[in-house]
């Protein structure tokens, strides 16, 4: 478990200091090229974090420590790519992956394509793994419970992620 | 070679400079953009989670946590 603290303290610090604006110089795919984003948590979100737009307002990705997720995730991440944007390979490094939440079945994560920030300099990048057995769409409450619909089509998912919850 | 379908060749050495080639099979870039492709369309369905769904998942999140005996 000391790795998993490791993240999330890695994440406080990135939320916390003063440099917490992240550089994403390739932008995110999808979103554009928006360049700066920064990194909030919040006890409501916890243990989810988000990551906000700072060039475009409204623009926000929740995140996850993958770990959390998937204890045994261990990607191979491609130090080329990341060197190129300026990723020092001594520097202590965030991985965080994408939540997508679905109106029809349970909360996903892509361990496919992880969000990585160096955490000194503060430059961040998804990089798409060369793994191709990582899932892009990985159930967010782990593989046992939602595999049928995750690699089935037939049954009808009877949990949502997104069902009010209350708090006892 | 890199790979069994990627190759780099020296195509011409002229004085200082060198040429080089590289050739690789068109479905090497196109699964390239298809991961991108798809990459970016999980990013747009995760641009879409609303401040409530975050807070009602992080929450069943915690639980799980609880129920498996570890520090909330």
């Amino acid at each position: 478990m000391t790795e998993t603290t490791d993240v999330m303290t890695a994440s406080r610090a990135a939320c916390d200091t003063e440099k917490t604006v992240i550089d994403f110089a390739d932008g995110l795919p999808g979103l554009g090229d928006a360049r700066s984003w920064k990194l909030f948590e919040s006890e409501e979100i916890r243990p989810l974090l988000w990551l906000r737009c700072l060039d475009r307002p409204n623009l926000s990705l929740l995140l996850v420590d993958p770990r959390l997720v998937a204890p045994d995730y261990r990607p191979q991440l491609p130090k080329a790519q990341m060197a190129r944007i300026g990723f020092e390979s001594d520097h202590p490094l965030l991985i965080l992956v994408v939540v997508a939440l679905h109106e029809d079945k349970p909360a996903t994560v892509n361990l496919r394509a992880p969000i990585i920030v160096d955490v000194e300099s503060m430059r961040g990048m998804q990089v798409i793994l060369e793994d191709d057995e990582q899932p892009m769409r990985y159930p967010l409450d782990g593989r046992d419970q939602h595999q049928q619909e995750w690699t089935g089509r037939s049954e009808p998912c009877s949990s949502s992620a997104e069902r009010p919850v209350s708090q006892s | 070679m890199i790979g069994e379908e990627i190759t780099v060749k020296v195509v011409e050495v002229r004085g200082q400079q060198v040429r080089i080639g590289i050739e690789a099979p068109p479905q090497v870039a196109v699964a390239r953009e298809e991961l991108h492709r798809e990459v970016a369309a999980t990013n747009k369905q995760a641009v879409r989670a609303r401040k409530e769904s975050a807070a009602a998942l992080a929450s069943l999140l915690r639980g799980k946590k609880r129920e498996k005996g570890e520090a909330p």
